[in-house]
């Protein structure tokens, strides 16, 4: 029985070291870079890519799903591992990555949540432009849905009723400060909408809480969307979504685009070389015939921009952003 | 619901059953570890599920999820180191019975009350799930306000003798629950400028601080060379037919309130056992002995715990809504698949939906099982001596606090709330009613909140609703009979002394 019992130990251990491994890859990188190799070189060891939100949501599936098919191309036999740094709506992930060596072996996926909305309302470590971008890698809608059985059919009729009777309509956010927030403020502030909002505390109790006519709209990705239980109206992305029948904003008249987007960022000052090593490899994955299926399957689509697109496009957002948060009073 | 046309061969192949043993055995192990909980054990799974078909991936979350609540029981019963919110009430009673007569016992009225929770908690899945999704759908923010007050009414009436105490250290927990950003402005609260309390105290920070930690102080206090249990006889995880028998009563009560509370996104197994340890106490025959190593206070919460797991999945199959994080993670695997959960799942596949659904009944079975075997090798843990015992669960707290966030800050937090809470420890403060008050504190405020916002700032939402009047109509009870027999108790004192 004796021996049995450190049988249990030993797996316990083992079983604790695996736990572990993917947290200790991010120390290595940063030990290891100590030793300057040569940047031809790379990648010499694993890569780390943080996904700043909790295990199981759609950053974190899209950001593995990249990162298997990149790991399968990488040179050097070197995999790239994805590690969850979750919290404060992202910004504790882009913290550590701001904080991290610019060698290419530390990585982060990104929204604009993290990049062009808290950069406003907290007081960070970086700002919009601190990171060196690298590519943005897809995106995905955002649709504004209502019960099956809510007395609007269509986006017009819901803007008219909505436009008819202020301060009656009640949107579920899913926090404060999320690109859902956001966009719903930006169709507020630019179609002269007064409504109010109910911040929950994630997507699944905001979605109850409309089932449950706590809430009477409210803003998901397609992945959540069941239409037994809920009509979209429209989708405030800059183009219609494949799967899902619903007009955008700019079909309707009003000028409000908003992606949801995740982009690939490294610390400030990566060296040239490992950027665009890794602008390819990202881009290679993109057009991977596999790995659009996945991503589709998951409601996003490839969107592949380079970095100085993509800088550009959070420099907009940022504005954009501003402008709404100054308008409601959400900064001064 | 047309289950009774699935073709239950489906389940049987190969691959769903190596994912079921394999899940069950990963999920106890890592259950068992202070510190480490279902939602963990899930994510280092979830990356195997990318390369299985979809049936045989949900079946090995599931698996995982159900093995892993009944294997936090394990660490609770044996060191007395809770490492869930969940098994928080079984350490009393179970560690107190592992200590005085045998560990085997104790874990065999844990594992025999996980079984039969988890298996009502499959059965209600399967029959009752139309009718808990409309119940579950008329419930909404007033009324999760008034349950966890009477969460927090329940706090004072668990097992504390120092009642002014008690009261303090709800008080502190509700403190430490403000901490972190405020979810409706977005301002940050009492964070110190520290970006790691963001999100608040980490609970698992907290619970290895004030659990784990303070058992090994204490510990370290006593005799060192002291072994609790000698006989190997004591270390079988086996129950006659006479003890199953007498925790028949809090096994039902635990099965019930396990479900309903699982259904309630928020809530989850933790509150779920709680308030089954405090029904059983009130209906128990054996009221005086509960905290002293009574089964019937470990049957309740570990069939409650059990029983949430289908409660949690209740709502994932018939809105598409996660009931629990764990199931959050484990809806993340349907869509990797590209399934939606949902009722339209049912629709476009029913076998794959019917599969998950008496695949789940499976889980329960194969937990008791491979649990019959493997929890006695754990009840040799206390026949370890302690200058052993104490540097490897040590290790093993520190390991889990890392993980579950991956912050050396969240290391710090926990020692210091350990020397702290080893302080009140010592001046009979109760920490756990700290964590009960820390645990319910947000869901309390954010209700309240979020309720005067859907209704305008009117109050009358809070008392105009049927269910509201039902809990404060409970609420009152309760305190008008804990009234009554305090003064009746303070009458009975003075007619002695004089």
């Amino acid at each position: 029985m004796k021996r049995k019992f450190l049988f249990l130990l030993v797996t316990f251990l083992l079983l604790v070291l695996a736990a572990c491994s993917s947290n200790n890859s991010s120390t290595e990188a940063t030990s290891a870079s100590e030793s300057k190799g040569k940047s031809s070189n790379y990648p010499e060891k694993n890569i780390t890519l943080i996904a700043p939100y909790e295990p199981g949501g759609g950053t974190d599936r899209n950001a593995r799903i990249l990162a298997e098919a990149i790991s399968k191309n990488l040179p050097n036999n070197v995999k790239m591992i994805v590690e969850n740094r979750p919290g404060g709506s992202s910004t504790v992930g882009l913290t550590y990555l701001h904080n991290s060596k610019p060698d290419g072996y530390t990585l982060s996926v990104a929204m604009e949540t993290g990049l062009a909305i808290k950069t406003h309302t907290d007081d960070l470590a970086y700002e919009w432009d601190s990171f060196t971008e690298i590519a943005t890698l897809v995106s995905g809608p955002q649709l504004f849905v209502v019960k099956k059985d809510a007395p609007w059919d269509t986006a017009e009729e819901w803007l008219e009723d909505v436009k008819k009777n202020p301060g009656k309509f009640r949107a579920g956010i899913a926090g404060v400060g999320s690109i859902g927030h956001l966009a719903l403020e930006e169709v507020k502030y630019k179609a002269g909408l007064d409504m109010i909002t109910v911040p929950y505390d994630g997507t699944g109790p905001t979605v109850q809480g409309l089932l449950a006519g706590d809430v009477d709209g409210t803003i998901v990705a397609s992945s959540q969307v069941d239409l037994e239980l809920m009509k979209v109206l429209f989708n405030i992305a800059s183009e219609r979504t494949e799967d899902i029948d619903a007009p955008t904003l700019n079909e309707l008249g009003l000028e409000v685009a908003s992606d949801s987007w995740i982009g690939l960022i490294a610390p400030p000052g990566l060296p040239e070389h490992e950027k665009s090593f890794l602008q390819d490899a990202f881009k290679n994955a993109l057009e991977d015939p596999e790995v659009i299926e996945k991503i589709t399957a998951g409601g996003s689509q490839p969107f592949y921009n380079g970095p100085e697109e993509f800088k550009k496009i959070i420099e907009e957002r940022y504005k954009i952003n501003e402008q709404v948060m100054r308008s409601n009073g959400m900064i001064k | 619901m047309d289950f009774l046309h699935f073709d239950v061969s489906i389940l049987f192949t190969w691959s769903n059953l190596a994912a079921l043993v394999i899940g069950t055995l990963f999920g106890m192990l890592v259950g068992a570890i202070p510190g480490m909980g279902a939602t963990l054990a899930i994510v280092l799974l979830l990356p195997l599920t990318y390369i299985m078909d979809p049936l045989a991936s949900i079946l090995l979350l599931l698996a995982t999820y159900q093995a892993c609540e009944y294997g936090g029981s394990i660490s609770a019963i044996v060191i007395g180191v809770p490492g869930t919110p969940a098994a928080l009430v079984t350490a009393w009673d179970g560690y107190a019975l592992a200590k005085q007569k045998s560990p085997g016992k104790a874990l065999a009225y844990s594992l025999y009350a996980s079984f039969i929770g988890g298996l009502f908690g499959a059965l209600v899945v399967i029959l009752l799930s139309d009718f808990l999704v409309k119940f579950a759908l008329m419930i909404s923010e007033p009324e999760y306000f008034w349950i966890a007050l009477l969460g927090l009414l329940a706090v004072s009436a668990l097992g504390t003798q120092d009642t002014v105490k008690s009261l303090i250290s709800a008080v502190l927990g509700l403190m430490t629950a403000t901490i972190g950003m405020d979810s409706f402005t977005g301002a940050q609260r009492f964070t110190l400028g520290q970006i790691e309390l963001m999100e608040g105290v980490g609970i698992i920070a907290l619970l290895v601080g004030m659990f784990a930690f303070t058992e090994l102080f204490l510990m370290v206090n006593k005799d060192m060379k002291k072994r609790y249990v000698n006989e190997s006889s004591e270390l079988k995880t086996k129950l006659t037919y006479r003890e199953f028998r007498s925790v028949l009563k809090p096994i039902g009560i635990g099965s019930v309130t396990g479900s309903v509370v699982g259904i309630f996104p928020g809530m989850g197994a933790g509150p779920a056992a709680w308030f089954s340890y405090s029904l059983a106490k009130v209906w128990s025959k054996t009221k005086s002995t509960f905290g002293k190593g009574n089964p019937e206070g470990i049957a309740a919460p570990e069939a409650a715990n059990n029983a949430a797991v289908g409660g949690a999945l209740v709502p994932l199959l018939s809105l598409g809504i996660p009931g629990s994080p764990s199931i959050a993670i484990i809806s993340g695997a349907f869509i990797i698949h590209g399934l939606q959960p949902g009722p339209t799942l049912f629709k476009t596949e029913p076998d794959l939906v019917y599969g998950i659904i008496f695949g789940f009944l499976l889980t329960t079975i194969v937990m008791f099982v491979i649990g019959k075997y493997v929890t006695t090798l754990f009840a040799r843990t206390t026949t370890v001596p302690n200058p052993i015992l104490i540097p490897v669960v040590f290790a093993l707290s520190i390991i889990g606090v890392y993980v579950s966030r991956s912050l050396h800050f969240d290391l710090w937090l926990a020692l210091l709330i350990g020397i702290v809470s080893y302080i009140f420890i010592k001046l009979n403060f109760s920490i756990a009613s700290f964590i009960l008050a820390f645990v319910l504190g947000p869901i309390i405020e954010e209700s309240f909140r979020r309720s005067l916002i859907i209704s305008g700032g009117n109050f009358d939402i809070f008392y105009t609703r049927p269910f509201s009047i039902v809990l404060i109509l409970i609420t009152l009870i309760i305190i008008g009979l804990m009234a009554f027999k305090k003064t009746k108790k303070n009458t009975e004192e003075s007619s002695i002394s004089t």
